[in-house]
């Protein structure tokens, strides 16, 4: 994540220091955001962008997690697994909407699938393996697509 | 001690790990220009982790969510889709529409 979201943050004078906040503030929704609206700002304006984001969703993280650090216990069952859904269905939603190229409708799809297999087959670093085959192939299928056009 | 221990175990196994790929990352990210065939590569690679992260809670979900059966689960997941097709691709009202399936459905199951 951290990789594919720097060269949108850089320009070539861009001091390598300022580079070290957003690679600590990239999490999964601070990297879906930046990745929808980066590529619609001017270069100078998106280092700030992007740690005004990270920052703000860090802040209201912090916040839920102190909440939730509280309240878990007291809790009706109903409403926690209401709150723990809440993870994986906005996380799909919305790389759903990010979604352009071929390619990141095929990583969406094989990462879906390949994902859950491994972890069932206790294959080690499961999410690493799912990641680098189904985004191979993904990438793979894109650029052999790309080449016969 | 036992404090000193707690923090170190924090800073070791809570921080470390993920610092250190984050600072891997900053460095493999200086050759990269962005809509270079090396960044569509690596763009794939991270939404294909994603999507592992999200099939795995799915399917195999922690805590509480775990007592909502499978095909509820499944269901809430197409219904927030659906929703989100609909209403004009809009993230909150898939959220929205997701988690009401699965309210629903989880009373309807009797949790």
């Amino acid at each position: 994540m951290v990789i594919s979201l720097l060269p949108l943050l850089r320009r070539p004078q861009t001091p390598h220091r300022a580079l070290i906040l957003p690679a600590h503030l990239t999490a999964v929704t601070m990297w879906i955001e930046s990745l929808r609206l980066l590529p619609r700002l001017p270069r100078e304006a998106r280092i700030p962008f992007a740690n005004g984001v990270g920052l703000g969703f860090m802040a209201a993280a912090q916040a839920g997690t102190l909440t939730g650090y509280y309240l878990a216990t007291s809790l009706p069952p109903l409403l926690t697994a209401g709150l723990l859904f809440l993870t994986p269905i906005s996380f799909l939603i919305s790389t759903t909407r990010n979604c352009r190229l071929m390619s990141d409708w095929l990583a969406l799809a094989f990462g879906l699938v390949l994902g859950p297999l491994l972890a069932a087959w206790q294959v080690g670093l499961d999410l690493l393996w799912t990641g680098i085959v189904a985004g191979s192939l993904a990438y793979g299928i894109h650029r052999l697509r790309e080449a016969l056009k | 001690m036992s404090e000193l221990y707690a923090y170190t175990l924090l800073v070791l196994v809570g921080f470390l790990p993920s610092e250190i790929w984050r600072m891997l990352g900053l460095v493999a990210a200086r050759g990269i220009a962005d809509e270079s065939e090396l960044f569509m590569w690596v763009r794939a690679v991270a939404i294909a982790v994603l999507a592992g992260v999200i099939a795995k809670i799915i399917l195999f979900p922690p805590g509480t969510l775990a007592t909502v059966p499978l095909l509820i689960r499944l269901a809430a997941i197409v219904g927030g889709f659906a929703a989100f097709v609909i209403v004009r691709r809009s993230v909150f009202a898939g959220v929205v529409a997701g988690e009401v399936v699965l309210t629903l459905g989880a009373l309807a199951y009797g949790i």
